[in-house]
């Protein structure tokens, strides 16, 4: 029950028309793909009622149709970081109904292409859905080098006063990309160790005083995040909008000075 | 044939329209409004500021100025122009000057400038700049969540005038500019509105002439009028001892 367990109803019901096609601003290659299959999934089905029907209805009135049909009362659920959209009540394909209530036969013709619309929420759903494992199995978690692939013009800025300025070796993170070993998280040791009665507020040295800047993810994953470095050079805390990750080398990342390499 | 002429009569008029429009929204500004002008308008506008000489007008960029004036009473105030359909507006008049982060364009922090127009009985000489997020950290089932200490400060020392505006410095927008595009990621859009408090906010310290922290009494609480959309975020005045910076001034 694993699974269940993760599952979190993040909002509440709402009710809105649900896009076809979602404009990512960032490019999230998994849900692109099986996303473009859901739409040709959804044409070839639509194609195979139009071919079966006598009376055949304008091809633009069959997408209008179909866009129609697709207005849903809907619930999101977020499951592993992703929304899911799950449709519970046709609107459009009501709205429709009641719009064609008095003209029978081209109800007649009209109707599959709404219902297969409001059909259209699940296959788009099982498109997100079959996104998981694609994302999961291309991007892993663990390992360092999904979150940073490759390294453009890295500068590191200093946050925090209790730390001087340094520089990144590129090379040695070039080649610790796939070596650093995923640790956990201790946030609130972390935290106590540096806030606490024994240490002045002036004295106070902190665990992450780096950033990171000039990291590229994997290609496709549409991740972001924010690299900040440790006090050793040695770890990398990951910071993104979901969640965090933290990663050691044996070897520091950084050299005393500032300016580039 | 009649026809014709109607078609290329509406065609023309059409075009017009457009042109009109365009220029109307997106024109390029005329020359900035000399201190007669300024005055008047600040006045006008603001009765209560009562404003009798304009110290400088400074350009924040082509479509943007920052007026600091006196008033009659020997206050110091402030004012933020913006040039908007087809004309030099003001957006806000404050009677005083305590420095604000007067973000030109919300999301690009390239464009936020610090400005300030400081009494001179405050004797300001120096200030501390500080781009500040706390350091934090909460759990929410298996996932453990870290957030380091931010404290990065910028010093300017004031010459002999009461105002400036300054950019942010390289380093800032970086670290600013990296946490908005972190927030565009997200999938919840609840608001369209980036406010820097949300995550980090600034602070300042000012110091006299020998060096010690100064009160400000004579550049707040003073008497602000909005006019038009404008992105101001409060800077927060820090006490030396909220600062973990260990080498003091």
């Amino acid at each position: 029950m694993r699974i269940a367990d993760r599952i979190t109803i993040r909002k509440y019901l709402h009710c809105e028309a649900v896009f076809v096609i979602h404009f990512y601003s960032v490019n999230h290659f998994p849900s692109i793909l099986t996303e473009s299959i859901a739409l040709i999934l959804v044409s070839i089905l639509a194609y195979r009622i139009y071919k079966k029907q006598d009376e055949k209805p304008k091809i633009w009135k069959v997408l209008l149709l179909l866009v129609a049909g697709l207005f849903s009362f809907s619930i999101d659920w977020q499951v592993f970081g992703t929304f899911l959209k799950i449709p519970i009540l046709p609107l459009g394909a009501w709205i429709l109904y009641f719009w064609f209530r008095n003209k029978v036969e081209k109800w007649v013709a009209y109707r599959p292409f709404a219902w297969l619309g409001f059909f259209a929420n699940f296959i788009f759903l099982a498109a997100t859905l079959a996104s998981i494992p694609i994302h999961h199995t291309l991007y892993p978690e663990k390992e360092l080098s999904t979150y940073i692939s490759k390294v453009e013009d890295p500068t590191v800025i200093t946050l925090h006063p209790s730390a001087s300025n340094v520089s990144l070796q590129k090379g040695v993170l070039k080649e610790q990309l796939h070596k650093m070993r995923p640790e956990t998280i201790d946030s609130d040791g972390w935290y106590n160790q540096i806030v606490n009665i024994d240490i002045e507020p002036k004295e106070r040295l902190e665990k992450f005083p780096y950033q990171l800047f000039g990291t590229i993810p994997k290609w496709g994953s549409g991740l972001r995040t924010l690299v900040y470095v440790e006090r050793d050079g040695q770890g990398i805390l990951l910071i993104s909008p979901e969640k965090q990750f933290y990663f050691r080398s044996d070897q520091s990342l950084l050299v005393k000075g500032g300016g580039q390499e | 044939m009649k026809r014709t002429v109607w078609i290329l009569l509406g065609f023309i008029l059409f075009a017009l329209l457009s042109v009109t429009i365009y220029m109307y929204f997106y024109s390029k500004p005329s020359a900035f409004l000399n201190d007669d002008e300024l005055l008047k308008k600040i006045n006008s506008t603001h009765t209560t500021a009562k404003a009798v000489r304009i110290q400088d007008t400074i350009s924040v960029d082509d479509f943007h100025y920052f007026v600091p004036f006196q008033s009659k009473t020997g206050g110091h105030g402030t004012s933020y122009w913006e040039w908007k359909k087809n004309k030099w507006q003001v957006l806000m008049i404050d009677t005083v000057g305590q420095p604000l982060l007067w973000k030109v364009e919300g999301k690009t922090p390239s464009t936020y400038r610090i400005v300030w127009n400081l009494h001179p009985d405050d004797k300001v000489n120096s200030s501390h700049y500080y781009l500040t997020r706390e350091r934090g950290y909460f759990i929410t089932g298996d996932q453990e969540n870290y957030f380091p200490k931010v404290e990065m400060v910028k010093k300017i020392t004031h010459g002999k005038q009461s105002y400036g505006v300054v950019k942010l410095s390289k380093e800032w927008v970086s670290v600013i500019d990296s946490l908005i595009k972190m927030e565009s990621v997200k999938q919840t859009n609840f608001y369209d509105h980036f406010t820097l408090s949300r995550f980090m906010y600034l602070g300042w310290t000012p110091y006299d002439r020998s060096g010690n922290e100064v009160i400000i009494e004579h550049s707040v609480n003073g008497n602000g009028y909005h006019v038009d959309d404008i992105d101001l975020e409060f800077v927060r005045y820090m006490d030396g001892i909220e600062l973990e910076q260990s080498g003091g001034k």
